[in-house]
């Protein structure tokens, strides 16, 4: 698909005369972030990010952070998957459903998760503390015993309307 | 106490109730309160609005009737739930979703303003009334902690929430990609919309309870992230005597998953004139319309409670209109309150608060009885719209008109529905009267809530590029004959490589046209940064166009590209404050609807 994009500063709008024409697209404030990493989840990659207040911080404690493909995925992480795409935190939980309770409490028990909700053949569960996620999202996923299985990454798209 | 005693005590009780309360009759800020009655104020703004457009509410509260009894739970920023004006109206249950304490914070005000329009605190001497000033209140700052665990948690399924009617959502996320409804793989829906279901059908012991939820302010532009998307003659419409978008919808409300969901009701807003809230986003899943106004320094907006103090909420808010009240002035020397405020958010507590009311008026009302009753008195405001009519060119280079608004239309059922409007605006009162009617009159709560299976047609229809003609798919829907519907999801698989250009239009078997996703909508627009999206997939629409028909029969699903030339969108950057026009080329190959499901919403009648 061909499509044009083009910045339209060239048509003679500056950025300062569209501000003060059009009170309602009122700026932005938003923290900024530095992809310190990429991860694969669900078949797509994802820039790993750090917001640049944190980064400051562990670049104390640490020589340099550079960009790694091999950074694996933790709760808390932030992640995103293209310039459009929304800024995501990974919770630490998974949802999972399976053919009953009986075998999604068996799975948590085995894979020492916890379950935070339940109902019927589906359930959150989180992590342990400290689990790397995707080599735990492989496993679960390669379980034969489970449907599904989700990461879960928050948003936070929902906003005051 | 004998039974009869006992009935008349509690049929007395709202006048009881009242008449300590009209004894003091004082709320300073009331008579500014356009959509409690509007005569025409101004509500701190430079003009007024037109006597009578509001939610008619006041002989109700004037019987006593005002909410008392109806618990309200207020999912947003958090709730500032020590209010002056809110605290009396406050129960257990609310709770900071971020540190799990039983305090929602709001360091934002915006929840606040919404538990004020719903239920402030009536005829206390203070500040303003709610649409349902005696209706109990807890809140949630969910707005600040978005996981499934705090979303159950506050829609229902945690301990503050198992006896609430209302759940109040002032909240969306406009979206710009489709999104595949598939419950079986997509397990956060498929547990949202579980939950949802149990807490609607069950809730507050068996009364039930219900969703209301804002259709979003993005009929101009909407945010996506940290890009604002426009239409592309956004910055030039004025100077070239055009209407931005050709007048229609950037964002139709059903474009967004949760807005298509049967289990939420979706509320537009209007003006205090009446008329569409200039920013509100309208859609076939707008149940109804309710006040949420203008931007305050022009035209009315809510007035409304605002975080207490001179240096938090409204006050210090940027970008917010500012008019007389706003900032503090002698009637509200400590800042406690606002008139600025508006929205969706701000129509979606109008709602709830009606709700709210005709719940209080019968006890065997179900939110969904309310609903009904709601929807059966509503006003036709702004009755003389006659829609949008898009131009185009076709494929014979010719230039033809398309509806792809309609003004008001009666339905089979007699119903009327505009798609900015919904079923209408409440009139609290005539609502109020329906349910307290005695006897052989009074009113008979609706039947158990059904649910049909879906119905499916795999097809291979080609939607001509930029014609009337369309592409139509229809299929027989063997259901029983007295099911009457309450709502229609459809969900949809469309071949198109430019999803912008497309009307899709579901007719009922009794000639019903309801316009599902208007044309030039910015929905889709993420379609083109994504190689990988063909089309739709699975996408859910949701209409409330059919309220009250009869589901049997043969449904036409049709859909009509509109548009074989240009189709400039701009993307601008927020942070920047840079835009980009984006200019995607015309389809090569005609359109192709490949799979349409439908289901059905209702009771048998």
């Amino acid at each position: 698909m061909k499509i044009l994009i083009t910045a339209l500063a060239f048509t003679l709008l500056s950025t300062t005369a569209i501000a003060g024409k059009h009170n309602e697209l009122k700026p932005l404030k938003i923290a900024q972030y530095t992809t310190v990493g990429y991860v694969e989840l669900d078949g797509k990659r994802y820039q790993k990010v750090v917001s640049n207040h944190q980064l400051s911080s562990l670049r104390k404690t640490a020589k340099s952070i550079g960009v790694s493909n091999n950074f694996g995925l933790f709760k808390n992480d932030m992640i995103q998957r293209g310039e459009l795409a929304l800024l995501e935190k990974v919770s630490g939980n998974f949802f999972i459903s399976g053919k009953n309770s009986l075998v999604l409490q068996s799975i948590v028990d085995e894979y020492n998760l916890d379950i935070v909700y339940s109902k019927g053949n589906v359930a959150i569960v989180t992590a342990p503390q400290g689990k790397e996620l995707i080599s735990l999202l492989n496993s679960l996923r390669a379980d034969k015993r489970i449907s599904v299985a989700n990461l879960e990454k928050v948003a936070n798209k929902m906003h005051p309307e | 106490m004998t039974i009869k005693l006992l009935k008349t005590t509690l049929a007395l009780a709202p006048l009881v109730i009242a008449m300590p309360i009209f004894a003091q009759h004082s709320d300073p800020l009331y008579p500014q309160q356009w959509h409690l009655k509007n005569t025409g104020q101004t509500a701190f703004s430079a003009n007024g609005g037109k006597k009578g457009q509001d939610m008619r509410v006041a002989a109700a509260h004037s019987r006593g009737i005002l909410g008392q009894g109806i618990k309200v739970t207020v999912i947003d920023t958090g709730v500032q739930i020590d209010h002056i004006d809110l605290a009396d109206n406050i129960v257990f249950g609310s709770r900071d979703l971020l540190n799990g304490g039983d305090y929602p914070i709001d360091t934002n005000g915006h929840g606040t303003a919404v538990a004020g329009i719903i239920a402030a605190v009536g005829y206390n001497g203070e500040g303003v009334r709610g649409v349902a000033p005696f209706a109990s209140l807890n809140g949630f700052n969910f707005l600040a902690e978005q996981s499934l665990l705090s979303f159950l948690i506050s829609h229902g399924k945690g301990e503050g929430t198992k006896d609430t009617h209302i759940f109040n959502q002032s909240y969306g996320g406009g979206d710009i990609f489709p999104r595949t409804y598939d419950p079986v793989n997509d397990l956060e829906l498929a547990i949202t919309e579980d939950a949802m279901k149990d807490v609607t059908l069950n809730n507050a012991n068996g009364r039930g309870a219900t969703f209301v939820k804002s259709a979003g302010n993005g009929y101009n532009s909407f945010g996506y992230g940290k890009y604002f998307i426009l239409p592309g003659n956004y910055f030039t419409a004025a100077d070239d005597g055009e209407l931005r978008n050709l007048g229609l919808p950037m964002e139709n409300s059903n474009a967004e998953i949760s807005d298509a969901n049967f289990w939420n009701t979706v509320v537009s807003a209007v003006n205090a004139r009446g008329k569409r809230s200039s920013y509100s986003s309208v859609g076939s899943n707008v149940f109804m319309t309710a006040t949420g106004g203008e931007y305050g320094s022009e035209n009315p907006a809510m007035v409304t409670i605002d975080l207490m103090g001179c240096d938090s909420g409204f006050n210090v808010a940027d970008g917010l209109g500012e008019n007389e009240l706003h900032g503090g002035t002698d009637i509200d020397p400590d800042c406690n309150y606002t008139s600025v405020m508006n929205g969706t958010s701000s129509a979606a507590p109008s709602f709830t608060g009606a709700i709210a009311t005709v719940m209080s008026a019968n006890s065997l009302l179900s939110p969904r009885d309310a609903k009904h009753l709601l929807a059966k008195t509503a006003t036709k405001t702004n009755k003389k719209h006659r829609g949008v009519t898009l131009k185009f060119i076709n494929n014979h280079g010719d230039e033809v008109k398309y509806k792809a608004i309609d003004g008001w239309k009666k339905n089979a059922a007699g119903f009327k529905y505009h798609m900015f409007y919904g079923l209408g605006r409440p009139n609290i009162n005539k609502a109020v009267k329906l349910a307290t009617k005695k006897g052989r009159k009074a009113y008979k709560p609706l039947s158990a809530l059904r649910i049909s299976p879906w119905n499916t047609l795999a097809t291979h229809v080609e939607i001509p590029d930029a014609s009337l003609r369309g592409g139509s798919a229809n299929q027989y829907v063997n259901i029983a004959r007295k099911f009457k519907i309450e709502g229609v999801q459809i969900k949809l698989d469309i071949e198109h490589s430019r999803l912008n250009d497309l009307s899709i239009e579901l007719i009922s078997p009794s000639g019903t046209r309801s316009v599902i996703m208007t044309p030039k909508s910015g929905a889709f627009v993420g379609q083109f940064f994504d190689e990988t999206i063909t089309g739709l997939k699975d996408q859910l629409f949701l209409s409330h166009h059919f309220y009250g028909e009869k589901a049997r029969g043969n449904w036409k699903l049709k859909v009509v590209d509109t548009n074989g030339g240009d189709g400039d969108w701009i993307l601008y950057d927020r942070v920047e404050g840079a835009p980009s026009t984006i200019s995607p080329e015309n389809n090569a190959q005609p359109g192709v609807i490949t799979n349409w499901s439908i289901r059905f919403f209702g009771h048998k009648g």
